[in-house]
């Protein structure tokens, strides 16, 4: 379920282009959702896939305990949280300082180091054309 | 170690955060984010995986609460955090739109728990909305579940004796239901 | 209604204090018509019950209640359904002023509409964050959560004495919170357990309350 209608357009239209500029960079990029904290998808590429928004809730939970655990651990600022399997790799990025998050699907024949570049190229990206927005502020934590 | 995992579960805004942190001997740890649905429940913010916080009763036992995200979209947290629950507590919003549907669709869902441990309902907000009564839940959850005799009490979720009798009730229910199945 | 005991209410009148609105609210709740209860007494301010709704009007916090009020007179009138009385005033639920009023009502003695012997349950609980309670009674209303009992076997199975199980009997059977055994009924087989080594009760009903004891210890509560 894309819930795009609940956000700015601008800011649809800013993830559109930073998530397709991420898989035209990335040849191994199975999918890949901007999702709000509260658990919404904001957009995703390629636009076909999943239908229920299961994977944008799941997405904000692993995020949210992600950052509790850092914050217990007191392990400094967070970044990326990967999540490794047999035939994909999750790595999730908060967008620096701002309230919606990265969560993208490689396969496993793109390296780690690669994923991990691109999906921080994409959050800078993103970072950069929502402080351009005149809703920008509404998107900052 | 000896433990006792009790849920806090409802709908957004019910509470539940409240209530863990007024109980709890640890700073709770929160998984909250910023609440884009303003629309439905007007707060800042929500939570998105768990909330978690400690009672210690001695060294070597726990009461471990957890509370879950309120919105069906978070369903998968509740089937990972009910399997190990002995008992819950359900916070209803008295002057939500339809608290009633609320709180038989927690109970639905959270069906296995009743029956093999606990419940009690908590009535939050009944200071705004005074109906439906405490009498009025009662009827409706016995009618639903005529084996269920869930106590369900009007709570203000910052008050933590009022908590603390929700949670004893919960505890002494589970002690006497044991007690009467012991062979 | 008071088929049985009826000796026990003529040494012990039915028209003193608690006891006469006690006696008086029970019958009231059989009735299927709406009614409206006022209660009179020379050293309080006038006490009104509203059934239809199940809320109390008293001027008086219930804290200030007497155990022993004077001159008490008990009316009763029908109201219309669907249109409560007095709409200005500030009504409140009901429980908390039964519970009071069958703690003072009967003391330890049986309440006079209950017979010896009878087995109650737990039919709904009691609003307990809004009633004054102690730890022994949420111990003898989750008893009753899970079985008929008379007061002795509640007493038995909680480490209570009869008579204070019986109190707490009469309080919920003001309330109507709960039911009588429809017909003779064996005892739980807990009971009987218990029965067996009575040395051992206090020790059981203790032991059988083992995580809420440790929860009041840790959390209070009396």
């Amino acid at each position: 379920m894309s819930d795009a209608g609940r956000f700015d357009p601008a800011l649809v239209a800013a993830g559109t282009a930073a998530l397709d500029a991420m898989k035209a960079d990335s040849p191994g990029l199975v999918l890949a959702v901007l999702i709000s904290d509260d658990g919404f998808e904001v957009v995703r590429t390629p636009r076909m896939g999943e239908q229920d928004g299961r994977f944008a809730s799941m997405a904000s939970s692993v995020q949210a305990l992600s950052e509790a655990v850092i914050h217990e651990l007191q392990i400094g600022k967070g970044d990326a949280v990967i999540i490794q399997a047999a035939s994909g790799v999750v790595i999730q990025q908060r967008v620096p300082g701002r309230s919606v998050v990265l969560s993208a699907l490689f396969r496993t024949d793109e390296s780690l180091g690669r994923c991990l570049v691109g999906v921080r190229n994409c959050t800078a990206a993103l970072d950069a054309a929502i402080s351009a927005l005149p809703s920008g502020s509404s998107i900052t934590l | 170690m000896a433990e006792h995992v009790i849920l806090v579960v409802g709908p957004m805004g019910a509470g539940k955060t409240t209530a863990i942190s007024a109980l709890s001997d640890i700073d709770t740890i929160r998984t909250e984010a910023v609440n884009t649905e303003r629309d439905v429940v007007d707060k800042a913010t929500t939570t998105v995986a768990l909330d978690y916080g400690e009672i210690e009763l001695s060294p070597n036992e726990k009461i471990r609460l957890y509370g879950v995200p309120g919105q069906k979209r978070f369903d998968f947290m509740w089937s990972i955090l009910k399997q190990r629950a002995v008992g819950m507590i359900v916070l209803v919003k008295n002057d939500a739109e339809d608290p009633v549907g609320d709180l038989v669709a927690f109970f639905d869902e959270f069906r296995e728990i009743h029956e093999r441990g606990g419940v009690v309902v908590g009535i939050t907000h009944s200071d705004l909305a005074p109906r439906p009564t405490t009498y009025e839940y009662q009827q409706i959850v016995a009618e639903r579940y005529p084996s269920a005799l869930a106590p369900v009490f009007t709570v203000d979720p910052r008050s933590r004796d009022q908590l603390v009798v929700m949670l004893s009730v919960l505890a002494a229910n589970v002690d006497s239901r044991a007690m009467f199945l012991a062979r | 209604m008071f088929a049985s005991g009826a000796s026990e209410v003529r040494e012990r009148p039915d028209t003193v204090g608690w006891r006469s609105v006690a006696t008086a609210i029970h019958s009231m709740r059989q009735l299927p018509m709406p009614m409206l209860l006022t209660v009179v007494s020379s050293d309080c301010e006038p006490l009104w019950v509203d059934f239809s709704t199940g809320r109390y009007y008293w001027e008086r916090p219930l804290t200030a209640m007497p155990e022993q009020p004077g001159g008490v007179t008990v009316y009763s009138q029908p109201i219309e359904a669907g249109n409560p009385p007095y709409p200005w005033v500030a009504w409140r639920a009901m429980d908390p002023l039964l519970w009071q009023i069958g703690r003072y009502a009967f003391g330890t003695d049986r309440a006079t509409w209950m017979r010896p012997g009878d087995r109650y349950a737990l039919q709904r609980w009691p609003n307990l964050t809004e009633i004054p309670h102690s730890t022994e009674e949420i111990r003898m209303i989750a008893t009753l959560a899970n079985g008929y009992l008379t007061a002795q076997e509640l007493g038995l199975l909680t480490g209570a004495d009869e008579p204070t199980a019986q109190r707490v009997l009469n309080m919920l059977s003001l309330m109507g919170a709960v039911k009588p055994a429809g017909g003779p009924l064996a005892p739980p087989a807990v009971v009987a357990k218990v029965q067996a080594e009575p040395q051992q009760a206090a020790a059981a009903s203790t032991s059988n309350f083992g995580f809420f004891s440790r929860l009041r210890d840790k959390m209070g509560g009396r």
